[in-house]
């Protein structure tokens, strides 16, 4: 399991690279990687669906992004905005929540009775339906918000 | 597989310091996609390990990635909305100008 951890660790230097970096493209670019990494990582774990998901999903997002910094600008003028200490102290505070998580609940997970759901009844396909119903209504609310029509004048 | 676990933790710390410490529109919804990714992470390393209801953790990862896609899409549109109204990402700019 060492190429996993080095797998992860690799999409925590890319999500850091991409929150530190000047030009919002390279940002977008490394949160790319980052999602290579990630589907490597599901395809380690044994998870095609959710690789394929990854996939799908970075496949839409990144293309998304672009679009988005072609219409706006292109650099991060904030970047040199030092973090004011209420900015630290949140921060602080989800690390202590977080190791708190890991020392507390996580030795309860084991303890579960978790069991596998039933299998799927019916035709085969139907089951990426609920996937569709979610990118479909996304799709709708990207549209109702870039729509020209019927907005009021601002 | 209590590294994975911990690797994980500091993937949703690190997305939570670009929600919390940025002040770029941009650079937070990249910060919340990166938490997006951690917890997805996280439960596909749960079912790998236990073993016992992996499909079951294998279909609530997929769907907080799609979950995850889907609310990302509607914040980049909104960014740009927000963009196209003050002519800046910089939500502390945002906040003063709001009104």
């Amino acid at each position: 399991m060492i190429g996993i951890e080095l797998v992860l660790g690799a999409i925590i230097v890319a999500g850091f690279v991409a929150l530190e970096v000047k030009k919002l493209r390279t940002s977008v670019i490394s949160l790319a990687v980052a999602g290579l990494f990630f589907v490597i990582a599901c395809f380690l774990f044994g998870s095609v669906e959710v690789g394929i998901g990854g996939i799908v999903a970075f496949g839409v997002l990144i293309p998304l992004l672009l679009w988005a910094l072609k219409r706006t600008m292109g650099e991060d003028v904030t970047i040199r905005v030092r973090p004011a200490p209420n900015d630290i102290f949140v921060l602080l505070s989800a690390a202590v929540f977080m190791i708190a998580f890991l020392l507390v609940v996580f030795p309860l997970v084991g303890e579960l009775s978790l069991s596998p759901p039933p299998p799927v009844e019916g035709p085969a396909g139907l089951s990426i339906l609920r996937e569709l119903v979610v990118l479909l209504a996304a799709l709708a609310g990207v549209w109702a918000v870039i729509r020209k029509v019927g907005r009021r004048g601002e | 597989m209590t590294a994975v676990y911990v690797i994980c933790a500091i993937l949703f710390i690190v997305g939570i310091y670009g929600v919390v410490v940025k002040k770029n529109l941009i650079k937070i919804i990249i910060g919340i996609s990166l938490m997006v990714q951690s917890v997805a992470v996280l439960l596909l390393s749960l079912g790998y390990a236990e073993g016992v209801g992996e499909g079951l953790f294998q279909t609530i990862g997929l769907i907080t990635m799609i979950g995850g896609l889907g609310v990302m899409s509607l914040m980049i549109i909104t960014a740009i909305r927000l963009y196209e109204k003050y002519g800046t990402f910089d939500v502390s700019e945002i906040r003063r100008l709001r009104g």
